[in-house]
């Protein structure tokens, strides 16, 4: 009785078994997100947890591109190992910290036009790799470019970081100390010359 | 004749597409000179809260991924000591006054290593949907986004100002100056940008 029946109406079941499916493909592979599951960012409150004065100087600053993976933080290991690769790009600002320059570390020379500022050396102040490298150009901080199922926030976190690392080496690595050292004195030339309402020459950091 | 006009169009527009310059190779791996002065340091906290479901119809919600994060911002403000010009300080005797360029955001770091997973409120994996690592850098960029929107009315401008002040008038009390005067150009907040190799002087 009920073959008979299935096999009277088999051509619409067919049909409409073919729909089901074709629906259920839809709803997992969820083009333009049509079924939702996209994520979205719910609004949290800013606060302002702490003011601090500080006192720096930013004379140079790099910016720069690296490439990492789990690899580089884990090692190789086996091979049911997270992989991530990204690519970070970010900053890495240097200069003086200008925060407790006293009376007795400047001096001013005015027949030599020349002024000596003692104890200021040149130092990393910022390194930053942010989730945005430009945003008004619309330039990631960070692409992923591959991660495995199995890596999730800690492996990512930690492949940043070691960015982070990465980047700060490169920095320093194309003498951004020195440009910052070279240009700090013409800043400081500049800048002091017109506090002190005369010129200056020649800037002498010891 | 049509078929030859059509071409030469194609043409020019591949042409157009194909000079398109690369932004971003304009500016990494250079160091690039600067003169700014940061003087005010701000902490700003954010929980990064993000969900992901789908739906059934259109209408039937299931089950939603959560993500929850805390993360942290620091910010620092301060001058742009380069658009000091000449007629913006007066000096008479042991007398100084000194007109600022407007308050600038010197240094935005949002990093990852103050991005703490609240592991007990975050759900990332549900039958349905799932917020993976791409997803979860998503939700930070948004939140940077929100964050950076937000700076003007955060109170920075007046805060700095004042830090400023106090910097440099120490400064200028060292330098001998009994009478200090501090004035800013205007009240507005200068966001920061990366700079590009039409701006750099290294």
């Amino acid at each position: 009785m009920i073959p008979l029946w299935l096999l009277k109406h088999a051509k619409p079941l067919l049909m409409a078994g073919l729909v089901a499916v074709a629906l259920m493909v839809l709803w997992w592979w969820n083009p333009l997100h049509l079924f939702g599951g996209k994520s979205k960012l719910q609004q949290t409150a800013l606060l302002v947890s702490s003011v601090q004065s500080v006192g720096q100087l930013v004379t140079a600053q790099y910016y720069g591109e690296v490439i990492v993976t789990y690899e580089d933080v884990a090692g190789s290991g086996s091979f049911r190992q997270p992989e991530v690769a990204l690519i970070a790009r970010g900053w890495v600002k240097a200069g003086f910290d200008v925060s407790r320059l006293e009376a007795g570390q400047l001096r001013y020379q005015p027949e030599t036009r020349t002024l000596y500022l003692y104890g200021l050396k040149p130092l990393v102040l910022d390194a930053d790799i942010n989730p945005w490298f430009i945003p008004q150009r619309g330039v990631p901080g960070f692409d992923i470019i591959h991660a495995s199922r199995n890596a999730g926030f800690d492996e990512v976190k930690a492949v940043k970081m070691c960015a982070h690392q990465r980047l700060t080496e490169q920095a320093l690595a194309t003498d951004l100390l020195v440009h910052a050292d070279l240009n700090g004195r013409e800043v400081l030339k500049g800048f002091l010359g017109l506090l002190l309402g005369a010129p200056v020459e020649r800037v002498v950091m010891d | 004749m049509q078929s030859t006009t059509k071409l030469k169009y194609l043409g020019l527009l591949l042409l157009l597409v194909a000079c398109r310059p690369h932004q971003q190779a304009l500016v990494v791996g250079r160091v690039q000179a600067a003169a700014q002065l940061a003087t005010t340091e701000f902490t700003i906290d954010k929980l990064v809260y993000g969900t992901e479901s789908k739906h059934i119809a259109w209408v039937v919600k299931l089950k939603e991924a959560r993500f929850l994060a805390h993360s942290q911002a620091h910010i620092k403000t301060g001058i742009d000591i380069a658009q000091l010009q000449p007629g913006d300080v007066e000096v008479a005797g042991e007398r100084i006054s000194i007109m600022l360029p407007p308050v600038r955001v010197v240094n935005f770091s949002y990093p990852a290593e103050a991005m703490q997973l609240n592991r007990q409120a975050s759900h990332l994996r549900t039958l349905f949907s799932r917020i993976t690592v791409e997803e979860q850098e998503e939700l930070f960029r948004e939140a940077e986004r929100d964050i950076r929107h937000s700076l003007q009315y955060l109170g920075l401008v007046k805060a700095t100002q004042q830090q400023t002040r106090a910097l440099l008038s120490a400064l200028l009390h060292n330098l001998g100056y009994t009478e200090v005067y501090i004035r800013f150009k205007n009240d507005s907040l200068l966001l920061d940008e990366v700079l590009t190799p039409q701006n750099e002087t290294i």
